[in-house]
């Protein structure tokens, strides 16, 4: 069981990933947007973020270079979400330092073993 | 100073509607607040199931499908927002179960009648839902809404028809770019583009007919990877009298990398031709990687339009150890004056770590 | 009242009295049309906000963020003297949530050590570089440097120093896609700021040569990361005063324009011009005050004149957050130096104003602007002698008085007001009730000394541009934004005096 904390300012997508990780066993902390999810992860231990890139005002990959900034939260595994294939978001993410992909639309079965899977390889 | 008449009643009434003003303020803000409460009320319950409905594996999910299948109108309609937003973000097995949702319901019905309503926001709505269902049924009435009265709504009806998929909306959506009420082209592209190599043939059809036509053709083309069009596109590039529908037709023919592209190219970039059309052209002869357009490049770098000249020297790049190795020899020589110069921040951005990735040279808008 | 009396003294002063009279009358009629105007605006933007509502599901936003057909944008930022805030400014720029975009920073020879920053954040290397010459550049490009590695699409440009126009016009000579968005270096952008400002130009692009987006004040605003998080209005009265006149004039009044098609300013903080149009129009003018306003005016002149149909559009959404002046020092100068800008322009463009030719633009947006604009400080202040005077003299009664206070006072209250209600009904940004009251007391603070003070300083730039006195850029001292927790604080030290042409959050 893990601590998860999936950002994204559509609250339909947040419930029905907070459901499915939930499902899984997972503790879910949902947050609406960019600046919540810093301070969940200032606040208290956060074992994985799942951040949408497109939220309002504070983006998903901001929040991703704010965590790797600080050196507490630097390994934390980080999973963005993206809409459909989208080679450019793919790079900049990858260099503002997230660990994986989720692509919009995506199925909550997928959602969920790619968090499995992540945070399998972190622990190993 | 007491104010008389008309003053006083001026002043009377513009105390009123300051106040009136002031209170609208506060209840727009708490209208706001306690419609959304509303609806979050209603649709919590069903919401649950909903969110169970799209997390259930394929077996357990008939009996959920038809407890939400029969909610209340009111209900519904506070759910509907969610389900919409559902729809297009999510993919697999919760997308096949809230597709039999809608089917259940009969809402793909209910849409499809929307898209005659009189308010513009129903019908984009509308058209929206259908294309995200992808429901084929609606194909020919999206058609017609590409000629509604409202811009917005064109548009979303252009998307919709991309997303169902059906070829048969092509020669519909090329007449939209020359109607009265057009459909922009980008959204017409982006709607053939996504329509895939299955619409090959309607779409090379518009090759035929007017300049915005040809264009949008051309560049669809080019972006679906219509190899087998190669050389109708070509022969635009030679002969059409539009500079527009030229420039679409270099950047195609760079991007569908066939080596029929490369003699048509070779003379497109010739001095006499427009400028823009020229750095495409030349930009084009780098994504066609085509190694025997490494000498007239290299001429090229040498060009008195400085803009032609460093897309030569970026599309020499593209060519790989020919074009880099052509580059190095013109940039050795100190003597050769603007081409050497060129050659030599070209190989200094690769030096560099290749630092302005990807840049599409051959870009226009 | 005339009349009275024998001999030529009396009949003199008769002939004073009506004709002060009539100007009190005409005063008055100005305030009439000026708010009438603004208040016309008002509602057509409320119109197009009402027009939206329900639009939202079908605006088709992911799609522009996903397709490959998303036209690539260059975006320049000029900086000069800069170092204390670029290097966040450029990491925030690089972030921008953007399918294909390049960032193209000019230092526009800071000698504080911009660049220096710069390379060691960005670990640049200097390379050599052919300058194109798309439009003319007065101050030379001494260097171009890009990053080590790493797919990151910054290109730093350094050069003589030459002006804001000119820095601008450098990099749009290095500028590499059909799209230039300019930014200043002290704009705060949403992350979603190039694909709102982007879609008008990716569904028709055969006719949107620019399009610009709404500048929210940072004052008071939360400001983590470079994006601002929570906007506030700030506690100050000065910055509530002015959070509201940008409400008006700025962002509603310019709604309203866009919708007559008559759109004149698209701020320099944040706006997005097809480069093509803009090399033909021959880029910034570098001897002009309000840079951007005139290459507007100077495109709608170009393109008229060849008779292409085309748009300038006004993006709804809000965007960029910029600073305003918190000073009444720093504001002064601002608007002295606007006021110039304009004078500067409408003298530039005189034969544009009322002429058919030049459409909507030199019949309707033109004349508006010299009427109300331009001028709005000369009658403003003719009131405030006028009507006292008047009254002294006994030229006009207490009802003319009332109905002056009514037509210039109360009116503009209204019109406020009526803005206030506008935001709070179409994008209710500010969540808590403070800042709604904060608004509120800017409405009235607004009419009560604000109007004044900055009509004075108006005439004084329109003075200044009449006699081409030398141009000395207003210094501001910038407020930082604070670190994450103190955010709310952010905007209460000033820790710099920069001495260029900042503070321009028109």
């Amino acid at each position: 069981m893990a601590h998860v904390l999936i950002a994204d300012d559509d609250a339909d997508i947040r419930d029905l990933v907070a459901f499915k990780l939930a499902q899984g066993g997972h503790r879910v902390t949902a947050v609406q947007d960019g600046m919540a999810a810093l301070k969940t992860v200032r606040e208290q231990p956060v074992d994985m973020a799942l951040l949408d890139i497109r939220m309002p005002r504070m983006s998903g990959l901001d929040v991703c270079r704010e965590l790797r900034a600080a050196p507490e939260t630097a390994t934390l595994p980080v999973i963005l979400i993206t809409a459909r294939s989208q080679e450019g978001d793919v790079e900049v993410g990858f260099a503002a330092g997230a660990d994986d992909y989720i692509i919009k639309p995506f199925s909550p079965r997928e959602l969920s073993s790619r968090v499995t899977a992540l945070l399998n390889r972190v622990e190993r | 100073m007491i104010p008389t008449g008309i003053v006083r009643g001026a002043l009377v009434g513009l105390s009123a509607v300051v106040l009136a003003l002031t209170l609208l303020i506060v209840c727009i803000r708490c209208g706001r607040r306690y419609r959304q409460r509303r609806r979050e009320r209603i649709a919590a319950p069903v919401r649950a199931l909903l969110l169970r409905l799209l997390c259930a594996e394929e077996d357990d999910q008939s009996a959920l499908l038809h407890r939400l299948a029969e909610i209340d109108k009111r209900t519904w309609t506070a759910l509907e927002p969610t389900l919409t937003t559902l729809l297009g973000k999510v993919a697999g097995g919760a997308r096949t179960a809230l597709i039999r949702l809608y089917e259940l319901r009969g809402a793909a019905r209910d849409a499809v009648a929307a898209l005659n309503s009189h308010r513009a926001s129903r019908r984009g709505r509308a058209a929206q839902v259908l294309g995200q269902l992808a429901h084929r049924p609606a194909v020919a009435p999206l058609c017609r809404l590409l000629a509604d009265r409202d811009p917005e709504v064109r548009l979303a009806a252009a998307r919709a028809l991309g997303r169902i998929g059906d070829p048969a909306a092509v020669p519909d959506l090329l007449e939209s770019l020359h109607m009265p009420r057009s459909v922009p082209p980008g959204a017409v592209i982006r709607s053939l583009v996504s329509l895939g190599p299955g619409a090959q043939r309607q779409v090379a059809a518009g090759l035929r007919q007017e300049p915005l036509v040809r264009a949008v053709a051309i560049e669809v083309l080019g972006a679906i990877g219509a190899a087998s069009r190669t050389s109708e596109i070509a022969r635009a590039l030679r002969e059409d009298p539009e500079t527009e529908v030229r420039i679409k037709a270099a950047r195609a023919l760079g991007r569908l990398g066939m080596p029929d592209g490369l003699e048509p190219l070779l003379a497109a970039v010739g001095p006499d031709r427009p400028t823009a059309l020229r750095t495409v052209s030349v930009g084009a002869l780098g994504s066609l990687g085509a190694v025997a357009a490494t000498d007239r490049l290299v001429e090229l770098l040498g060009d008195a339009t400085p803009r032609v000249a460093s897309t030569a020297a970026r599309a020499l790049l593209r060519l790989g150890p020919a074009g880099q190795g052509a580059l190095r020899a013109v940039a050795d020589d100190r003597a050769g004056g603007p081409a050497s110069a060129q050659a030599r921040a070209a190989l200094a951005e690769v030096a560099v770590g290749g630092a302005r990735h990807g840049v599409r040279a051959e870009v226009a808008l | 009242m005339s009349g009275t009396g024998a001999g030529p003294w009396a009949s003199l002063e008769g002939g004073l009295h009506s004709l002060i009279t009539m100007c009190d009358h005409l005063v008055i009629a100005y305030f009439l049309t000026i708010n009438t105007c603004y208040l016309v605006l008002n509602l057509l933007a409320l119109g197009e906000f009402v027009k939206r509502a329900g639009r939202a599901p079908f605006a088709g936003y992911d799609d522009a963020a996903a397709s490959p057909f998303t036209p690539p944008v260059s975006v320049i930022m000029p900086a000069h003297n800069e170092a204390a805030g670029i290097v966040e400014a450029v990491r925030a720029m690089l972030l921008l949530h953007y399918p294909a975009f390049e960032a193209v920073v000019v230092d526009d020879g800071s000698t504080d050590g911009t660049l220096d920053v710069l390379r060691k954040a960005f670990d640049l290397a200097e390379v050599e570089y052919v300058m194109p010459d798309d439009v003319r550049v007065r101050g030379r490009v001494t260097s171009v440097h890009l990053p080590r590695g790493g797919p990151v699409p910054l290109l730093v440009a350094r050069k003589e120093n030459g002006g804001k126009a000119d820095a601008l016009n450098a990099g749009i000579n290095l500028a590499r896609y059909p799209l230039v968005c300019m930014v200043d270096a002290d704009s705060v952008l949403d992350s979603q700021a190039l694909l709102a400002v982007v879609k008008p130009f990716s569904d028709d692009p055969m006719r949107v040569v620019a399009s610009g987006g709404v500048i929210g004040l940072a004052n008071g605003c939360t400001v983590v990361a470079g994006r601002v998080v929570e906007p506030h209005v700030p506690r100050d009265t000065l910055g509530r005063v002015q959070v509201v006149e940008y409400l008006r004039a700025f962002f509603l009044g310019r709604i309203g324009w866009s919708k007559l098609g008559g759109l004149l300013i698209i701020s320099g903080a944040f706006g997005l011009f097809r480069k093509d149009v803009v090399v033909a129009a021959g880029g910034m003018d570098p001897d002009c005050i309000g840079e951007d306003a005139e290459l507007v005016i100077r495109l709608h002149r170009h393109l008229r004149e060849q008779g292409r149909d085309y748009r300038v559009v006004f993006v709804t959404e809000p965007i960029s957050w910029s600073e305003a002046p918190t000073s009444g020092k720093v504001l002064a100068r601002q608007r002295r130096r606007w006021h110039r800008g304009l004078t500067e322009i409408m003298l530039k463009h005189h034969r544009m104003i009322g002429n058919p030719r030049y459409g909507r633009i030199g019949l309707l947006a033109l004349p508006f602007y010299v009427l109300f604009e331009l001028l709005a400080p000369v009658v403003e202040l003719a009131g405030m002698v006028l009507v006292p005077l008047s009254v002294l003299i006994g030229a006009v009664n207490a009802d003319y008085l009332w109905r002056f206070l009514l037509a210039a006072y109360a009116y503009a209250i209204v019109v406020s007001l009526l803005s206030v209600a506008v935001e709070e009904y179409a994008f209710h940004r500010f969540t808590r009730w403070r800042d709604v009251w904060g608004a509120l007391v800017g409405v009235v603070a607004e009419n009560i000394g604000y109007r004044q003070l900055t009509a004075w300083w108006r005439l004084r730039g329109m003075w200044d541009a009449l006699r081409r006195s030398p141009r000395v850029w207003g210094a501001m001292p910038r407020a930082g934004f604070g670190a994450p927790g103190e955010g709310e604080e952010g905007g209460a030290e000033e820790y710099e005096v920069r001495e260029d042409e900042s503070g321009r959050a028109r």
